[in-house]
């Protein structure tokens, strides 16, 4: 029998205050109103509905409903400081076994991405403990942010104890043959499970398409899984932002619906079954070995690191947060919230639709605006000793 | 009114291009055709793929007419195809000195080095001059030329355009006349050196308006080792044309310059693209300070010059060695300068007046950015002419072009904390600089051809009486 291994991604970063001035500028403005604000919405929208959706399949489906959840540290603090009850139902599901947690930085950085230090295991021990002490658990399978995935990458995190993480299912994976659909990461003991991108975008970008001519059911959606199913043991890795269903997509489109009734369609028949991550490393071998040496992740069309670092104002910014500016940080907290990658994702200057999904979720007038505020939090020794700006050519 | 009807000769075209020439055809075509301009254009060979379905395209034997479709019917036609098997690879008419010299490595390594194509022996040149061929005897500057030219001419320099190009100019120019001597159009435009023999044949047996349009010059592509035979096609070519249209004022006075012709007769059209090489001609000819930044237009109130000034002066303590440039002429002129100097800071400003052709490319070519701070503004076109400049700009949120642009920095023109603050900033990153200007350049390519369109149908309205 198949397993769906369903995977939620729950983030929400610290957004910067638009910010332009040159004197009074004494490190980063982060816009506390529009962050309680926007995650005050999102929960109305969708944490509150969707969680209470969870807690009611959790008694209608029992223990054959399972997925998996992340959820970085700045989407956790701000959770608890203005929609706590959403942390409570997280950790009812934790406790009755529904939602495993899984492990990633806390600060849903791109501190992966630098080689010269080691921030990245910083904030993954960070993003453990916050899951003690919350939750009380210790996640298994790790999810880096956005799925950013390379074999060094891959290396660090077997390195700390994880047994298992999630990819993008790029389309390079489906030349090497595997059984079981999971692979083994070149020079490491982690199980790489690749998430299968084709069938998260039904669901993620496709779900509420007024364009496509056949409304996405739970049945149809099931037709379209099974068709994707090569031998029995294949495992599918659906893994779509927690946003979705409500947020990203209305609830006046039936998402909701759809997510409450899709384990029917699935269960019935002994079809298939729902797996976590971890249960799948449990239930299943690993195939052939997967070597990948260019980071790979879910973002964008290419799959890649160019959302964050595409442009030549990305790259500035990613230097000036981590090449010799590590050492002279005075404020750590604020310097790990701009790591933070959303930061960089607003400055891209992709066109077409990669762009307008860039768009969406920026906060500011242009990918220029959100450089110069970006840039701007360097200046006048509140964030670091010897700010990066004077650097300028 | 009837349709304007414009015989194109191109020689390239995209996908399948080897330099900037094919891209201009697109975008010029293609904004031509939205004026109601009724284009047939003509390259030597198609080879499938190409989007003209704004035009009527045809390669010169007329054998594949891509007649008002999408991409690729020109493949399904055989004989189209079987054309693509007669052009020699080394066909390329703008190969870089890089590019160039590699060829020239390998050939020499294969031993083909030295395959002389004789203009002399050029059933073309020989035609032109004894005007045999179309009945029509060509008093020309060219085969003057042409005697000139020994045998032991230096064969290199033609294989840096591709080892036959000279039978390929040939050939492109007896099927062009050959095809087209019958057919009805108003007036032929043809496209640099390549297709000026054609132009001029056809021009003749026809009698129809020839317009000249100049990308490049050969001696400004290649330097001193310029092809002597190109240059006096070129010339001929220039020489024998109704009008002449330049890409730019750079190029309209080397025209005038290395071929003695009366800058009278050259209109200058800009393409959507200003081309990067005449830039930086402009940034060496002297020294700027480290950053420069432009106020292009009449210094009157609805301009917002005050606003620029007050600007200037709050950024300047963070962004020394930086020239503010206010070029234009006008009723506030006097008060700007007085309050430059009440503030300080008149050796960081500089006064041209009103500036155009050479003097006003010269300033967008040396601009680091351009900000337009004007308290009201129908539209804003020396904002687009910056961006084809490559240069990154602020605008007035009350500017019509702020609209247009979304790759830019924003203010209110009032708020001079803000205008001076973001002139920092972009003086300071050049990264936002390159990302800023690239980004605006490809958003307003469709803006920039629809300005070089209007420019160039009036040079179609200027030939009537020819």
């Amino acid at each position: 029998m198949p397993s769906l291994c369903l995977y939620l991604q729950i983030h929400q970063p610290y957004r910067l205050a638009s910010g332009t001035s040159l004197d009074k500028n004494n490190g980063p403005r982060f816009d506390n109103a529009l962050n309680e604000e926007i995650m005050k919405r999102v929960a109305t929208r969708c944490y509150l509905p969707t969680t209470a959706l969870l807690l009611e399949m959790a008694k209608r489906y029992g223990k054959d409903f399972s997925c998996a959840m992340s959820i970085t540290g700045t989407a956790l603090e701000q959770m608890k400081r203005y929609a706590p009850i959403v942390l409570d139902r997280i950790a009812r599901l934790v406790d009755i076994g529904v939602v495993e947690l899984l492990g990633e930085t806390y600060y849903h950085s791109l501190s992966s991405l630098d080689e010269q230090s080691n921030e990245f295991e910083i904030q993954v021990a960070m993003h453990q403990d916050a899951m003690q002490t919350i939750f009380g658990i210790k996640p298994q399978v790790f999810r880096n942010t956005e799925l950013i995935y390379s074999d060094a990458i891959a290396r660090r995190v077997a390195m700390m104890g994880f047994a298992g993480i999630i990819a993008e299912g790029t389309p390079q994976l489906s030349f090497i043959p595997s059984r079981t659909g999971m692979y083994q990461a070149a020079g490491s003991s982690l199980t790489v499970i690749p998430r299968n991108y084709p069938l998260s975008d039904d669901i993620a970008f496709r779900f509420a398409d007024s364009k496509s001519s056949l409304p996405l059911t739970p049945d149809s959606y099931r037709d379209t899984l099974s068709r994707w199913v090569e031998h029995p043991e294949n495992a599918i890795t659906i893994g779509v932002d927690f946003e979705t269903f409500g947020e990203h997509i209305g609830n006046s489109t039936g998402i909701l619906e759809f997510l409450r009734d899709l384990p029917q369609s699935l269960l019935s028949n002994k079809a298939w079954r729902f797996a976590t991550p971890s249960g799948v490393l449990i239930d299943k071998l690993s195939d052939g070995e997967y070597s990948c040496c260019e980071a790979t992740s879910w973002a964008d069309q290419s799959k890649d690191i160019s959302t964050w670092l595409g442009n030549t104002m990305q790259r500035r910014a990613f230097e000036a947060m981590y090449d010799g500016t590590i050492q002279q940080v005075v404020d750590e907290e604020s310097w790990r919230r701009l790591q933070t990658s959303d930061h960089l994702y607003y400055m891209s200057t992709k066109q077409g639709p990669d762009g307008d999904v860039h768009r969406y979720f920026s906060p500011f007038e242009s990918p220029y605006d959100a450089f110069i505020s970006f840039m701007n939090s360097f200046r006048g020794g509140g964030l670091v000793k010897d700010e990066p700006t004077k650097r300028a050519s | 009114m009837k349709k304007l009807k414009v015989l194109m000769l191109g020689w390239e075209y995209p996908p399948h291009i080897a330099g900037g020439l094919g891209t201009a055809c697109k975008g010029l075509t293609s904004a031509l055709a939205e004026k109601d301009i009724d284009i047939h254009f003509v390259v030597p060979q198609m080879f499938g793929g190409e989007n003209a379905h704004h035009m009527t395209m045809t390669d010169s034997k007329g054998l594949s007419d891509v007649s008002k479709c999408d991409s690729d019917c020109s493949a399904s036609s055989p004989a189209g195809v079987q054309q693509t098997t007669r052009v020699s690879a080394f066909l390329k008419p703008y190969w870089s000195q890089e590019a160039f010299q590699n060829a020239m490595d390998a050939m020499e390594r294969q031993g083909q080095a030295g395959i002389p194509t004789s203009l002399r022996d050029n059933a073309v040149v020989k035609a032109v001059a004894e005007g045999s061929v179309y009945g029509v005897a060509l008093e020309s500057v060219l085969p003057v030329r042409i005697d000139k030219q020994d045998d032991d001419r230096d064969s290199g320099v033609e294989n840096r355009y591709g080892a036959h190009i000279f039978s390929e100019v040939e050939r492109f120019t007896a099927d062009v006349v050959q095809r087209f001597r019958s057919e009805t159009f108003d007036l032929i435009h043809a496209h640099d050196w390549m297709t000026f023999p054609a132009a001029v044949a056809l021009a003749q047996a026809t009698g129809k308006p020839f317009v000249a349009h100049v990308h490049s010059l050969e001696q400004d592509r290649s330097g001193i080792f310029y092809d002597e035979t190109i240059h006096a096609i070129e010339e001929f070519g220039l020489k024998s044309a109704t009008r002449i249209v330049a890409v730019s004022h750079y190029t309209k006075r080397m025209i005038e310059r290395r071929h003695a012709i009366a800058s009278r007769n050259i209109a200058v059209v800009h393409n959507g693209i200003y081309p990067l090489q005449v830039v930086n001609e402009y940034k060496n000819r002297k020294t700027w300070p480290s950053h420069v930044v432009l106020f292009l237009g009449r210094i009157t109130y609805q301009k917002g010059p005050e606003y620029f000034v007050e600007a200037a002066a709050k950024a300047l303590p963070h962004i020394r060695d930086t020239l503010f440039v206010m070029a234009g002429a006008g009723d506030m002129l006097g008060a700007v300068q007085e309050r430059v100097k009440q503030l300080g800071i008149e050796d960081s400003f500089l006064f041209p007046g009103f500036v155009q052709g050479e003097e006003l490319e010269e300033l967008l070519s040396v601009a680091d950015l351009y900000v337009m701070p004007s308290v009201s503004e129908p539209f804003g076109l020396s904002a687009l002419e910056a961006v084809s400049f490559d240069v990154p700009v602020i605008l007035s949120k009350q500017s019509g072009v702020s609209e247009v642009i979304s790759h830019a920095l924003k203010t209110d023109f009032w708020d001079t904390d803000r205008m001076s603050e973001l002139m920092v900033h972009a003086l300071t990153y050049p990264e936002l600089r390159l990302e800023m200007a690239s980004a605006a350049k490809q958003e307003l390519s469709d803006l920039h051809w629809e300005v070089s369109a209007t420019k160039t149908v009036e040079v179609y309205q200027g030939l009537r009486g020819h």
